[in-house]
């Protein structure tokens, strides 16, 4: 770095002067760019380059210099008879450092009019997750992230305050990784292939999260509005480490650990067999059957034959994580470095699931001279992934017969996994497996795996044309590669049946994506001496992305297990290729202007195009506006003399459009498609109504904010409330079915959520040796929906039904009313007045029975101890008022299905005249509906969960550091999801199950227990 | 000087950039077209087009809330014959247990299924193609005789017996595409005018024989030969006869069913041939049995959605094997009926009793076709309308033509009221499990019970008692469609 600096002070330096180099940087040892030098008593001075140097010519008795920056307390440095000077800034005002991620640039936090949440680097690293969606949970207010699945790399999906679209793939966030607007969720199947195999993809579970330097969460118009037509349901905005100069520093971490499934409650689990069998007499009595019946069904089921199996204990098993990651970064004033490998795997506690992951990143920041630099990213990650019989997405899991988690409940405990001689029970009698199939065979001898390549690219090219405008090309790549493949053994399970034999499913998808950005910034200082200046960006953007996917599925495999392959099979019945196109263009420009850090006013501007759109409107505009007031900056304020109670008071306001466009490809077209065939012949049909008028659907968003900050930041509190209408959503109209369609997409419907934000951060204690933290956050939003096609009729929307006013995820379905203690049948309200009982489903009304999907509120509750080296910490994440629904729950509860296993609920039955009890008289296969069709199946979804806890021992003895060479080490045991507490006491799962509210019998979930080790040197 | 080199290397890259970017402005990069599709209109112009569209239709036929499964298995499970094993795979309970409710899934797909046929029915018959060719004019024929057996089926599923009155609601007819079309229920007499016609015009229209090729102009000229898949003749005849039997209308349903049986060329299946007939999956052009049927294969089908896979279970190769005969039921084969071999007489793990399973769609890797029309029904509508119009002699001889090649042994020469019953209880026989015995007692108005399992015995253990008026047996119009159709009226009860 000092080459440079050398070099120019050779040219600058005169006779009568001397020359005074130095660097300026934060306390941290950052470097501070932009700092003004001034020599003290006059005019003469100049500023620090981006690495925070600086060189001056200085009359030779000079004494002091005064260095100023904004947002740090000025400092007067002693120059006398020194060529060489460092200094160091206080930070004036701890927020006012800080820069925020926000779209296609940062912004200093203090003049952010926005509600940007920063999820800081330390919050995604080294976490026993697959995936960052996963880690994202209770990562910001107002972001809603909720799992239904414990597969490892599945998808977590992710609602930006509150539901803002009607299709459930239309409603997620936007990621940007480096500036690229990338593919994210399941590339392979989730995305319109019309295949599907049951492993799922995920896009960010081949990130490895310890590549992340921080990522912000992009929420309200002013932030997202600069996305244009992709922005509506927030934007998620990652970037990844960069160099940094100076001596190369090296960082290993690795951990290790174990995880534990997490079962289901008491009443979830099945019960074993003397209650299966005693609930089988009972029923059979119940039923009317004769005693020689009874007796010999009893039999025919294994009575007395003492096997009592667990079959969830059989199904799961103790798992184990492990991480390893290597980094080193350094470099000088020209050239910075990044790079990195990791390796990670988690071994699930769930038969038949795990995932392997490796990755590496190079980047490499190169300053060709003052004016003009080149930063260059690779990151590559590659997984394979292994997945249990169940399939992927909101509706996943389900009852395949060799669906652990499913056939756990459904089989009998006296079904004999293992046979005489130790080998694993595959006969077809009634104390083997008929139907469903032994999970311990499938997993053992069908693969359903998922080879997954990612790479991403970013090549940035910056050229400061004069002071103050600089430009800005970026070319974005995204290339991921996804390869499933499911083999069926021939022997045991889906494709056992002899004219099959066996099958193997492969399918190959690829997606390549661009992302094109020209882009200039434009620096003005209007009054600079009052910091008054005006940040302006114009930039255009095009991206397109190409998806193409092959399928193949044989059947007839030699009668063995160990060649899984298609090669070995003999007959092909599907071998096709297909792809998809979607390209967007736009033009965007914002400007921001500040004056003294107390007043900001943002404006921003989209113009965007889209693929996805028909020929009527395929462009839209979108704009924002955004102002904040800094009102501890004012004089009025500083005369109060209450700066050492309040440190921080800045107000923010906003409001703008964006645009959502997640539909089909090609959704809009009225189109007649192939492959519709007959008779091994070519056949079409008019299979998409279309809509030629289609555009975007827009999001209008007003949010007002408070950042406060209390006693010198030991208290910061950021409250928001925000209102977001989403207008001409893109919504399937019904029509009548005798068009022979279900619907159209149309721009009819929409949508509003309201709602609330606040995170309060505390620092009751703050010594030299101990301090105390504690953070809270609370999101609360409402939905509802405001407008619907046909007059604002109803629309049935599966387990729930879109209305106006009502939630989006109402459950519209029969109101349970108990069951009725004379005689022990199942009983219903007759209709929303709840006045009238009946004991025949078909006489109930549906309504709205006031439950929803969607929580009331949830968040986060946090605390963190420091004591000398030692760190403890504990992250709560809280989450109330939705409830969910058993979908299976049809199968276990009641008579119903008299053969099958049954919740421990179901001993809590009605049994003799008088009893108060929720479960009816059980009677052996009664098809009286008690189990299906009404709010019954629903249950809170109310729970407060130990997301994290962690202790941590950080090496802060020089001494001892030196002595084993090393700048650093940091050593954790950590425990994540060890407690949960639910309000319900008559759950049958695990409360959390997604965005959807349903319980589909997906993998279950599991508690990590992880040791860690962090070296830098 | 090295400075400019590289300014100007950079100035150049610069305009590079926004040059390459240039092209991105313009609507054609934000063309995207599908790889897989057309535009609608553009999609028949021609012989060759319609053929492909014809295709499109009748793979629509083979969906499972369709003829592919959910008709016939309700013909079957909805009536007196049959019941869901108490160890099942939870499919069709309601349809058992006569508990379907107005939101009810089967209801609601076939429903959907059968106008969305229409739908590709009428893309063809309005498509505008000129009938130059006699290829062409059969091809409309096909498409108009898939219309009127989808509208009749309809109407048979969804509304009353025709016979109990043609003036109450049926369903409504569509001949065209139309968005926006929020159409009210014809009259049951208005839908079977309409199905009677389009068979009129399509018999008029048709040209091919089952088995005879017609020629589709290219390039390059390809040849369409009609095996028993596709819509031949005398195929449309037979839906004609059905129609006039569901309507009463005895003197056409014999013309009908006559014509079929004297003119066709098609013969019925032999007792020695019956077990290999059903045991062949692929569409035939030997004239020899089957009319029509709804053909899949390996690459083709809708995978475990079939009749097959519910029958039988995994042990026969098939998946589930949910509902069995009633002892009753399988009594009435005697020894010598080959029809008996038509199931496997076993134990199911979960069953008392006996199992018998069917076995008339022994699963093949390209899965089975499901057949729409045999010759055996056009000699039992002539039996039925020889009765009603009392010519006991016929009645009985085209009764015996086929019986005498299903059971030598059997030979019926009954008088009075028991010739019917006697028609009744051989179609049952003949046709169980294909879907028939439902509609039998729905269209003659029949009460009866409809058992709910079978014990160690193999006695019934409980029966729900049907009537022509309970509810179920006319199914509800789908909640979706009243939903979204102002104009729609909802079945009694519902």
């Amino acid at each position: 770095m000092t080459i440079a600096a050398v070099v120019l002070f050779v040219f600058a330096v005169t006779a009568q002067n001397r020359t005074v180099s130095g660097k300026v940087s934060d306390t941290k040892g950052n470097p501070i760019p932009n700092a003004s030098v001034i020599i003290k008593g006059t005019s003469q001075g100049t500023t620090t380059d981006n690495n925070g140097i600086f060189t001056l010519s200085v009359p030779d008795k000079t004494k002091t210099l005064t260095v100023t920056a904004v947002g740090y307390a000025a400092s007067a440095v002693n120059v006398l008879g020194k060529t060489n000077v460092v200094v160091e800034l206080e930070a004036t005002e701890k927020n006012l450092e800080e820069v925020v991620v926000v779209g296609y640039g940062t912004q200093r936090k203090a003049n952010v009019t926005s509600s940007v949440a920063k999820v800081g680097a330390e919050k995604v690293e080294n976490k026993p997750f697959t995936a960052l969606d996963q880690m994202l949970q209770g990562a910001a207010p107002g972001l809603q992230a909720t799992s239904s699945t414990g597969q490892p790399g599945a998808v977590t999906p992710i609602r930006i305050r509150g539901v803002g679209s009607f299709s459930y793939s239309g409603s997620n966030p936007l990621y940007v990784i480096d500036g690229v607007q990338i593919n994210s969720g399941d590339l392979a199947n989730g995305n319109g292939g019309g295949f599907s195999i049951n492993p799922s993809t995920n896009v960010l579970a081949t990130l490895n999260s310890d590549d992340i330097e921080s990522i912000s969460v992009l929420k309200d118009a002013a932030a997202i509005s600069i996305y244009g037509s992709r922005g509506a349901n927030g934007v998620i905005i990652i970037n990844t480490k960069s160099g940094k100069a100076g001596k190369t520093q090296f960082k290993f971490e690795t951990e290790l650990g174990t995880n534990k499934v997490i079962l289901p409650p008491k009443n979830g689990l099945p019960v074993r067999a003397d209650d299966w069998f005693n609930l089988l007499r009972e029923g059979l009595v119940n039923s009317g059957a004769s005693a020689t019946t009874i007796t010999n069904t009893l039999t025919a089921y294994g009575y007395g034959n003492g096997v009592d199996v667990d079959w969830f204990g059989l199904i799961t098993r103790p798992g184990a994580q492990q991480q390893v990651n290597i980094s080193a970064t350094g470099g000088d004033a020209k050239t910075k470095f990044f790079i990195s490998g990791g390796y990670f795997k988690q071994i699930g506690t769930t038969i038949g699931t795990d995932l392997n992951r490796y990755n590496g990143t190079i980047r490499i920041a190169h300053n060709i001279n003052t004016k003009l630099s080149f930063n260059t990213k690779v990151t590559v990650g590659d997984v394979y992934q292994n997945s249990a019989l169940a399939s992927n997405g909101p509706s996943g899991g389900g009852g395949y017969f060799g669906n652990p988690a499913y056939v756990s409940l459904v089989l009998r405990p006296t079904q004999n996994p293992y046979k005489a001689d130790g080998s694993l029970n595959i006969g077809g009698d009634n104390l083997s497996f008929p139907s469903h199939y032994n999970p311990l065979f499938v997993a053992a001898n069908d693969k359903r795996w998922l080879k997954a390549f990612s790479g991403l690219a970013s090549e940035i090219i910056e050229y400061k044309i004069v002071k103050g405008l600089k430009y800005t090309g970026t070319l974005g790549l995204q290339y991921n590669t996804d390869e499933e493949y499911q083999f069926n053994n021939p022997f045991h399970g889906d494709a056992s049946s002899s004219a099959i034999g066996g099958e193997g499913i492969s399918i190959y998808t690829r997606n390549f994506l661009w992302d094109a950005i020209n882009q200039l910034d434009y620096h003005y200082d209007i009054i600079k001496s009052k910091s008054f200046y005006v940040d302006v960006k114009v930039g255009y953007e095009a991206i397109r992305n190409n998806r193409y996917q092959q399928v193949g599925d044989v059947t007839n495999f030699p009668a063995r297990s160990d060649l899984v392959y298609s090669i070995n099979a003999a007959t092909a019945v599907n071998g096709k290729a297909t792809a998809a196109d979607y390209s967007f263009a736009g033009i965007f420009s914002n400007a921001n202007i500040s004056f003294k850090d107390k007043y900001s006013l943002y404006g921003s501007f989209r113009r965007d195009g889209s693929s996805r759109f028909g020929t009527v409107s395929p462009y839209a505009n979108f704009y924002s506006v955004g102002a904040s007031w800094n009102v501890i900056k004012e004089e009025f304020f500083e005369k109060l003399k209450i700066d050492k109670i309040v440190s921080n008071l800045k107000l923010r306001g906003s409001y703008g459009t964006s645009g959502n466009s997640e539909i089909g490809n090609y959704t809009w077209r009225p189109i007649y498609s192939y492959g519709y065939n007959y008779n091994g012949i070519s056949g079409g049909t008019f299979d998409n109504i279309g809509n030629t008028g289609l555009t975007w659907e827009k999001n209008k968003q007003t949010d007002f904010g408070i950042d406060l900050g209390f006693w010198n930041g030991r208290v910061n509190i950021t409250a928001d409330i925000y209102k977001r209408t989403t207008d001409g959503s893109l919504f399937n109209e019904p029509v009548s079915r005798t068009t022979g369609f279900l619907s159209f997409i149309n721009n009819v419907a929409n949508l509003e959520n309201k709602g609330t934000e606040i995170s309060l951060n505390l620092v009751p204690v703050k010594t030299k040796d101990f301090s105390w933290e504690l953070n809270f956050s609370y999101s609360h939003n409402k939905n509802q929906v405001t407008k619907l096609p046909n007059n604002n009729a109803d629309v049935p929307n599966g387990n729930y039904q879109l209305r106006i006013g009502e939630d989006f995820y109402s459950f519209y379905t029969r109101a349970w009313a108990g069951v009725d203690p004379a005689n022990g049948n199942p009983l219903w309200y007759t209709d929303s007045s709840k006045t009238a009982t009946t004991s025949t489903l078909g006489n109930a009304k549906l309504f709205f029975v006031g439950k929803s999907a969607t929580p009331k509120y949830f968040g986060t509750l946090g605390t963190t101890i420091n004591y000398k080296d030692f760190t403890l910490s504990a992250d709560f994440y809280y989450n109330y008022g939705n409830y969910f629904q058993e979908a299976y729950y049809r199968f276990f509860m009641d008579g119903f299905s008299g053969t099958r296993g049954k919740y421990t609920y179901v001993l809590t039955r009605w049994q003799k005249p008088g009893d108060i009890t929720d479960v009816p008289k059980y009677v052996y296969n009664s098809v009286n509906n008690s189990y299906t069709g009404s709010d019954r199946l629903l249950f809170k979804g109310d729970y407060i969960r130990l997301r994290n806890v962690q202790i941590g021992y950080r090496m802060s003895n020089k001494e001892v550091l030196s002595k084993l060479h090393i700048n650093g080490l940091y050593f954790y045991a950590r425990g994540t999801n060890l407690w949960t507490h639910t309000a319900a006491k008559n759950l049958l799962s695990d409360p959390e199950q997604g965005i959807l509210g349903v319980n589909n019998q997906q993998v279950l979930p599991q508690q990590s227990t992880t040791f860690g080790l962090n070296i830098t040197f | 000087m090295k400075n400019n080199k590289i300014k100007s290397i950079l100035y150049t890259l610069l305009a590079a950039t926004i040059v390459a970017a240039g092209p991105s402005c313009n609507k054609a990069f934000l063309d995207d077209k599908p790889y897989d599709a057309v535009v609608v209109s553009d999609a028949i112009k021609s012989d060759a087009d319609m053929s492909t569209a014809l295709n499109g239709l009748y793979s629509s036929l083979r969906a499972t809330d369709f003829y592919g499964r959910t008709l016939a298995i309700k013909g079957d499970l909805m009536a007196d014959h049959c019941f869901l094993s108490s160890f099942n795979s939870g499919r069709y309970n309601n349809l058992a247990s006569y508990t379907m409710v107005k939101t009810d899934a089967y209801a609601s797909n076939l429903w959907y299924n059968s106008y969305k046929a229409i739908k590709n029915a009428n893309l063809i018959i309005n498509s505008g193609v000129a009938v130059s060719t006699d290829a062409i004019s059969h091809m409309y024929a096909e498409a108009y005789a898939i219309r009127a057996l989808v509208e009749f089926d309809l109407c048979r599923n969804f509304a009353g017996p025709y016979a109990k009155d043609p003036n109450a609601l049926g369903v409504p007819i569509v001949l065209a595409f139309n968005q926006a079309a929020l159409p009210a229920r014809n009259t049951i007499k208005e839908v079977y005018t309409q199905v009677l016609a389009d068979l009129t015009k399509a018999f008029s229209l048709a040209k091919y024989n089952q088995g005879e090729s017609m020629s589709i102009s290219g390039p390059p000229i390809t040849t369409r030969t009609l095996n028993s898949s596709f819509v031949s003749k005398y195929s449309i005849k037979a839906i004609m006869a059905r129609v006039y039997q569901n309507m009463g209308d005895w003197a056409n349903a014999r013309d009908a069913a006559l014509d079929v049986i004297n003119n066709s060329g098609f013969s019925l299946v032999t007792a020695a041939n019956l077990v290999s007939y059903w045991k062949s999956a692929s569409p035939i052009m030997s004239k020899t049995e089957t009319l029509f049927e709804v053909t899949s294969d390996g690459n083709n089908n809708v995978a475990d959605g079939t009749l097959a896979y519910l029958y039988l279970p995994k042990i026969f190769s098939g998946a589930y094997g949910d509902i069995l005969p009633t002892q009753q039921f399988y009594s009435m084969y005697s020894a010598t009926d080959v029809r008996k071999q038509l199931f496997i007489d076993t134990t199911r793990a979960g069953q008392l009793g006996r199992a018998r399973y069917v076995a008339k769609y022994p699963i093949d890797p390209n899965y089975d076709d499901v057949k729409i029309l045999r010759l055996s029904e056009m000699y039992f509508i002539a039996a039925e309308a020889y009765y009603n119009l009392s010519v006991p002699v016929s009645a009985n001889i085209y009764l015996n033509a086929v019986v005498s090649k299903r059971d030598p042994s059997l030979i019926y020469a009954s008088a009075g009221t028991q010739i019917l019953t006697d028609i009744l209880n051989e179609r049952l026989k003949e046709f169980a499990f294909e879907g028939y015995r439902f509609f039998d007692l729905y269209r003659l108005q029949m009460s009866f019970n409809k058992p709910q399992g079978q014990d160690a015995s193999n006695n019934i253990t409980s029966n729900v008692a049907v009537t022509p008026s309970t509810l179920n047996v006319v199914w509800p119009i789908p909640n979706d469609e009243i939903q979204v159709n102002p104009n729609m009226t909802q079945n009694p009860g519902y």
